[in-house]
Formats: C-alpha cells, structure tokens, sequence
C-alpha cells in the first residue's frame, strides 16, 4: 500500500516521491527469494534424509559431505583439471555445433531442395542414440578432447537446426508481404524481419543444446578419458566414494544452471518482445 | 433320497482319498535359489561355477544357481551392496575391500584365486613392456584390481601411472576384442582369451603372477543380511564350490572340463585346453577356499598407497565370522 502526501497542494513541481513500505520491497525481491528458499528446503530435507532415514553415505551422500569432496577436491588440485578438460570439451563442441546448426536450419529454411536433402538425416541423425557411438568416435579421434568434442556436436548440433528451421518458417508471411509492398530487398527482409523472428526459437534451441551437451561430455567421458567430471563421476563410483561422485554431478548441474539463466537474459536483451 | 445318499458317500470317499494320497506322498525339498553374481562373460575363472553346473554339484545341495553376468567388477559390488545379488564369484577383491571400508555390509567368505592369472597382451609391433609407454592400454576400470596389476608389471620398465592412456572395459571378453579390433595396443586378459590374441599373432609381454605374487586376486563375496539369513544355504554353496574345484583339479576329467569351457565360451578346443594347463600349473584356483590375511593385507597395503584406503583398516571387517576360514 503506498500513500501520497503534500504538504503544499498547490506546489509548482516534481511530485514527492512516495514512500516505499517495507512490504512492498520483499514483494518485489519475492521472485528471487522464493527461489532462494525452495534450493535452501531441498538441501536442508537432503541432509535430513541422508544423514537421519538412509544413514549410509553409500547409498546417499549428504549435501555437507558433498560440499566438503568439493572443498578437498578443489584444494588438492584434482578438480581443477577436471572441470578445466570438460569445460574446453563442452565450449569446443557447442560452439562448432551451435553455428552448424544456425547455418543448416537456414539453409533449410530458404531452400526447398536443401531441406529436401537435409530432412532424412537431421530426422535420423537426431533419433540415434548418439552417447552410443561415443566407443565408436574414441576409436577415430583417440582418447583425447575430439572425441568428446565430436558427442557434443552431435547432441547440440540437431535442436539448434530444428528450432532454427522452425523459426525461420514461421516468420509472419503477411508481414514480409508488406516488407516487399515498401520495396525492401531479401537481405532487409532477412534481417528486419526473419532473423528477429526466428530469435526466439533459436534462443531455445542453443538453451536446448546446454543440457544435452552437458549429457555428452560426461557419458563420453565414461568410455574413456584422461580427465574430466565424467572420469571424476566414473572414477568415485568405482571406488564407492558417493560424496566425491555427487560432487562432479552437483558441479555439472550448477554449470547447466549459470548457463541456462545465462541464455534467460540473453533472451531478455535480445528478444525483449518476448517477455510477459 | 436314495441317490443322494450314494453321491454324498462318493464325495466322502474321494475327499478321504485324496486326503490319504497326499499324506502319503512324500514332500519334495524344492531347491534354493541362489542370485549369483559374475563379471562379463565365460572366462576361465568360472570354470569351477560351469562343473558345478554341468555335473549337478550344486543340484545336489539343493541350490539352484541364477548365474547373473555384470559388466565389471565395481559393478557387481554395487548390485551385491544394493542386495540384487545374493553372493558374487570371481570377483577382483579390491572392490569389496572398498566397499566394505565404505561401510557397505558385504563380507569376503573365500579366496577362489590366490594369484592373478592375467596376461598383459599387446599388438604385435609392441614386443616388450618398455614399448607401452604413451599408448592405449584397455583395463577393468579406472579402480580395477586390473590397474594394480599393470601399474606394477609397468614400474620396472620405468613407466609411470600418467605415461600411458587408459581405456575400460569391465570383461575380459570386450578388452580382447578391443584389442583385436585394433582400438586399444594392449590389454589385460584371462585365459583363454590371451591364448586365442597369441595365436592371432598378438604379443604376450608378461603375466602378472611374475610382478605381483603377494597379491591375491579373486573371491566369493556374500550380502551379510541374506548370508546370516541363509547360513545354511551358504554353507552348501561353498561345499559345492570346493567340490567343483576339486573335480577340476583332477587329470581324468581334463577332456570333459576342456569341453564344458568350449561351449560357454565359444572359443577354440586347442585355446582352452592351454588354459586349462597354465590353471593346473600354476594352482591358480585356491582348493580350500581358505583366506590367508596375508596376502589380504598387502592387498589392503596396495589399496592404502593409492589412496583408496584408510591406514589401519582392520582386516576382520573384510570376514563373515562362522564362514571365512583363514589360513594363517
């Protein structure tokens, strides 16, 4: 509730600013907080659950033994590496797979025969079971960051093409046909009209691509590496180490997080039309 | 008021027939099932488990045995801990010690190879353990009994951990094919698959009996809650295990044991009959089944400088009291 006051109703000026009542600022910040409060319940119930009902950190580690593999894994230099090798595997491929797939959805997008040629293998390529030839790419690219490069790629490349083919062939028809009535070329069709529509659906398919590029690494990392979150996961099972397993997945899940609420905003700054 | 009288005589008669007749039969035990757990495929360390299958030493204890195959070692101490397993056999005992040390209620009940009998088998332009330094060598897993075993067979040639590439593949069977198949340069193999890469003109570069002696390598590991569920059951099974061990040791039945591992593991006659050999040779298979805390503890010692392993951890915890019999 706010309230308005003058001293001077007949005051020539700015009008006073209102004064905000407390309520009102936790009500703005209420989005935040509440998502604030819900992580600090689900771990605060994880730690009562594995430590009062499971009590055995082999069948659940705590969220306090997972932050403190964390903590010992970090100050004895093991998950620098880690973290490090997954990460240039993960940037490499969604990178390469993220302007593959822009290219390939437009070239679909804007030529019947192109999507004609494409269509079958995109289709067939994306139901394959990729993490299943992750043998098969460690066979060609050896054991060293290309294999996992090349998992990423196939698991990114396929919802950043669909989404960018969807978006391009949704562009409002009736809209270009009033570009083209004012005489705009193709190119300013493409860029004033197209590409800012399309944005939205390539945004999700990047945002997509996160998750499942994620999945890639790690599993091909499983198969064979000399490093990474998949090793360090793969590794801590072996050896029944729960804490430092949940560790490398707890690390993979905020990478999936910071990302993801990375491309929210770049939606925000890029499609703001998009925003309820 | 007559026939009624006759039907419910009749119907009296046969229910007091009945009656009699099942008093009579006598109650067949039916067998217990037993889930036993195992890695990979038929390797020749499972030679004991297919004669006590094939000549009904197990039927003969009433057990009927649920032959399960996991795809490593770690694996199937995982489904052993979660209880889908009721025992495991053959399985490389530096994940149970982990797992047990971790607080998971298993427990070793018998050693079945006091020495492993694995070769490390590499392409045939590898011709000495020197040459691996900087390839591919294809092992169980990243904390496999396999990584001791080649770690050590490596150290005298001056090759570090980190100076060669790991590959995993929990199964003999799928690191023979990888080698093979050329995708890895070496690989860590039982017999007989060693035996079929060597004739296949790959080169063996050593046996791990040679480096490592004082370790042992493999057990039968049981689910503490169903063996103190089950103690009789238990009891049987290794009965019939020992059994099977015996048979196997005998010469008259070499033709017959040659033959059983053929069909389970689809290899050549001439192969498994040199693996039978280098087994009856080497005593590879403990007869007594007895745990010596000897060669537990240098395994514990390997465990320990690796890091996966507390110092101090006491060697009782790894034991079933009332089962485990030790040696010294």
């Amino acid at each position: 509730m706010v309230t308005i006051e003058s001293s001077n109703p007949d005051k020539v000026g700015p009008a006073p600013r209102a004064p905000v009542h407390a309520f009102a600022r936790v009500r703005v910040r209420g989005p935040h907080l509440a998502g604030l409060l819900s992580i600090v319940a689900g771990l605060a119930l994880w730690e009562f659950f594995s430590r009062v009902v499971v009590a055995n950190a082999l069948f659940l580690a705590a969220p306090t033994q997972i932050f403190g593999a964390i903590y010992r894994l970090a100050i004895g230099g093991q998950l620098g590496p880690h973290i490090a090798i997954s990460a240039a595997e993960f940037a490499i491929g969604y990178v390469i797979a993220s302007l593959l797939g822009i290219v390939t959805g437009f070239v679909m997008a804007s030529s019947e025969v192109g999507k004609r040629i494409l269509q079958p293998w995109i289709a067939g390529l994306y139901a394959t079971p990729t993490i299943a030839l992750a043998p098969l790419f460690i066979l060609w690219l050896g054991i060293g960051i290309w294999s996992k490069v090349l998992v990423v790629i196939f698991l990114v490349l396929f919802p950043v093409t669909i989404n960018t083919e969807a978006g391009l062939r949704t562009t409002s028809a009736r809209l270009i046909e009033m570009l083209r009535s004012f005489g705009a070329t193709p190119r300013q069709i493409f860029f004033k009209l197209s590409l800012p529509s399309a944005m939205p659906f390539i945004l999700a398919g990047l945002k997509l691509g996160i998750g499942r590029g994620l999945i890639g690494v790690v599993v091909a990392e499983l198969f064979g590496s000399r490093a990474g979150l998949g090793r360090l996961i793969s590794q801590s099972a072996d050896a029944f180490n729960m804490p430092e397993l949940f560790a490398g997945v707890v690390i993979l899940a905020v990478a999936g997080i910071v990302m993801t609420a990375g491309f929210t905003w770049l939606e925000r700054v890029l499609v703001p039309w998009t925003r309820d | 008021m007559r026939t009624g009288g006759i039907f419910r005589h009749a119907v009296s008669a046969a229910v007091l027939t009945l009656a009699l007749s099942l008093a009579v039969v006598p109650s067949a035990r039916t067998a217990e099932i037993v889930v036993v757990g195992t890695v990979g495929s038929a390797s020749a360390n499972l030679w004991p488990v297919f004669i006590g299958l094939n000549k009904g030493m197990f039927a003969e204890k009433d057990l009927k045995i649920d032959l399960v195959y996991v795809q490593s070692s770690a694996a199937v101490i995982q489904q052993l801990t979660a209880g889908s397993l009721d025992v495991t056999m053959s399985t490389g005992l530096v994940d149970p010690i982990r797992a047990i040390e971790k607080g998971a209620q298993i427990a070793i009940v018998r050693f079945e190879s006091q020495s492993p009998p694995y070769a490390l088998v590499a392409k045939p332009n590898i011709r000495s353990l020197r040459d691996l330094k900087g390839k591919v060598i294809s092992l169980g897993g990243a904390k496999d009994i396999t990584r001791i075993y080649v770690e050590r067979m490596l150290a005298p040639s001056g090759i570090k951990p980190g100076e060669f590439d790991m590959v995993f593949a929990g199964a003999t069977a799928a690191r023979a094919a990888a080698l093979q198949s050329g995708a890895v340069d070496a690989a860590i193999l039982l017999p007989p698959s060693n035996f079929q890469a060597v004739a296949n003109g790959f080169n063996e570069l050593g046996l791990t009996a040679d480096f490592t002696p004082e370790l042992p390598f493999s057990g039968t590991v049981v689910g503490v809650p169903w063996a103190n569920a089950h103690r009789a059951v238990l009891l049987r099974l290794l009965d019939a295990h020992a059994k099977a061990v015996a048979w196997f040791e005998d010469d008259r039945n070499r033709t017959e044991a040659v033959a059983m591992m053929v069909k389970a593991s689809g290899l050549k006659a001439d192969e498994v009959e040199k693996a039978y050999d280098f087994y009856r040779k080497g005593k590879f298979f403990e007869p007594t089944g007895r745990v010596s805390i000897t060669r537990l503890k240098a395994l514990m010692g390997a465990l320990e400088s690796l890091g996966d392993l507390p110092p101090g951890m006491d060697v009782n915890r790894l034991l079933l009291p009332g089962v485990t019999v030790v040696s010294d």
